[in-house]
């Protein structure tokens, strides 16, 4: 076996960009320009713009970008293909996604990403900002996994800020795994595998209400009248998928 | 020395900081687990509010617009609408009560915001008007989570005072890794102050607040 240093590939250092215009009342999701370095592959298919991982990533010590920018009058429907799994590189180096979104006039962001696998030993952090105009709305949809089947997560940690005109909306920052203070406690998700957190910008938000669902336990909790943030934790991706559902209005 | 004692009328008694809750589903059974949720308690929502109370207590005569972006911050980071309403609730009670001792621009300034301040906020112009510093603000801050979950916890579960004391003693230390950033707290942007916190703390609070029957306001 070679040294460390002479059999490890370099960290990746990624990015990637997106840029979504309106193509007028018929077709308001036009993927006006792009840019991708691996591992981000990005392609419109139909109605969505999807980015695809081109590579095995993220891997201790990658640290990826994303800008997305949705213009005036544009809805933007943006997803993943696949579900990203977060490896522990050689190095025990961290990882690190930033994701950063602006939302112009009159337009809609759908950011909805497969979930992210925590792979035990993995030290991951997840950064989401979306700038919102005052009259654009959203929904930013984050779902994680907590370690593979039968195996225990790596270190997780996921912040999420949206701002509407320049004041916060929402800033959550959480982090998982099995050595986070509090980490089995419902300080954070106790025992749960899955979580999925939700936030919904331009929605008539109505009332609070929490719900117990085949042991999920999720939240719509309104930040504001026309803005809902909705938090399920559970044991797996289809029960707390049939739990939030169960919450919508 | 006041705004610590748990005498102090500000309401601070009716406060578990979500014990009620963690109790009644079996998550707090015993010393054990109690230390298990204090020092993840004091590592999420008590490093935001150590933060903010520092932050505040930095300020010598901060303007309306100042303390509503405060508050706009403060809020974002509480997701739970009773969370929200609790907090407000406290803040309240700890201005009505603080008033009769501490005056002062900044007291003055929160007592004249248009929704009632967080505690946090109250709590961090308090220390200012009695001429503490942000360290000293984040750690009364701590010292009031630290003291509202094991008090709960003694109250709910009947656990021994004296070893209940040792836990909040031994999870007090770890707090000292947090304090060293009392002064950056008190300098950053109000933006970047800490924003931990856990989907069930939220979950579980607002569940709370419906509650018929219960001895906790949150």
């Amino acid at each position: 076996m070679g040294r460390r240093s002479d059999c490890c590939a370099s960290p990746v250092k990624g990015h990637g960009s997106i840029v979504v215009a309106s193509g007028g009342p018929t077709c308001r999701s036009t993927l006006h320009s792009s840019y991708s370095e691996p591992p981000f592959s990005i392609r419109q298919c139909g109605e969505r713009i999807l980015v695809a991982a081109s590579a095995a990533a993220p891997v201790g010590g990658d640290a990826l970008t994303l800008d997305i920018a949705v213009l005036t009058g544009a809805h933007a429907n943006i997803g993943t293909v696949a579900s990203t799994i977060v490896l522990p590189g050689p190095t025990g180096a961290p990882s690190r996604m930033s994701t950063r979104c602006t939302v112009g006039v009159d337009a809609h962001l759908e950011w909805v990403g497969e979930p992210t696998v925590s792979v035990i030993g993995s030290d991951h952090t997840i950064t989401t900002t979306v700038d919102l105009d005052q009259s654009a709305t959203c929904r930013v949809v984050e779902e994680v996994s907590l370690g593979r089947s039968d195996e225990l997560s790596g270190r997780l940690r996921l912040v999420l800020r949206i701002e509407r005109g320049g004041r916060p909306l929402v800033h959550h920052d959480e982090t998982f795994g099995p050595n986070v203070a509090g980490s089995g406690s419902v300080v954070s998700v106790g025992d749960a595998r899955h979580v999925v957190s939700e936030v919904l910008v331009g929605v008539d938000a109505g009332q609070s209400r929490v719900t117990m669902f085949e042991g999920c336990r999720v939240g719509w909790l309104p930040v504001a009248d026309d803005v809902v943030m909705m938090l399920g934790v559970g044991p797996n991706r289809p029960a707390v998928r049939a739990a939030v559902a169960s919450i919508r209005p | 020395m006041m705004l610590i004692d748990g005498r102090f009328p500000a309401g601070g008694h009716t406060n578990s900081a979500g014990v009620e809750a963690a109790v009644r589903i079996g998550d707090i059974r015993d010393d054990a687990t109690l230390e298990r949720y204090l020092r993840g308690r004091l590592a999420t929502t008590g490093r935001v509010d150590a933060a903010f109370c520092a932050h505040v207590a930095a300020l010598a005569n901060p303007t309306d617009a100042v303390l509503g972006v405060i508050d706009s911050e403060y809020s974002a980071r509480m997701l739970s609408p009773q969370l929200r309403d609790a907090s407000r609730r406290f803040g309240r009670q700890l201005l009505r009560a603080g008033s009769t001792v501490w005056s002062g621009p900044i007291v003055d300034a929160v007592a004249r915001s248009q929704s009632d301040a967080h505690q946090p906020v109250v709590l961090g112009a308090f220390v200012a008007a009695a001429g503490g510093t942000p360290d000293n603000a984040a750690a009364l801050s701590f010292h009031h989570l630290a003291a509202a979950v094991t008090s709960a916890a003694i109250r709910l579960l009947g656990l021994d005072p004296m070893t209940v004391a040792a836990v909040q003693a031994r999870v007090g230390c770890e707090v000292d890794q947090w304090m060293v950033d009392a002064e950056l707290w008190a300098t950053s942007p109000v933006a970047e102050l800490p924003a931990c916190g856990g989907s069930l703390t939220e979950i579980l609070a607002e569940d709370h607040g419906r509650w018929d029957a219960r001895l906790f306001v949150a």
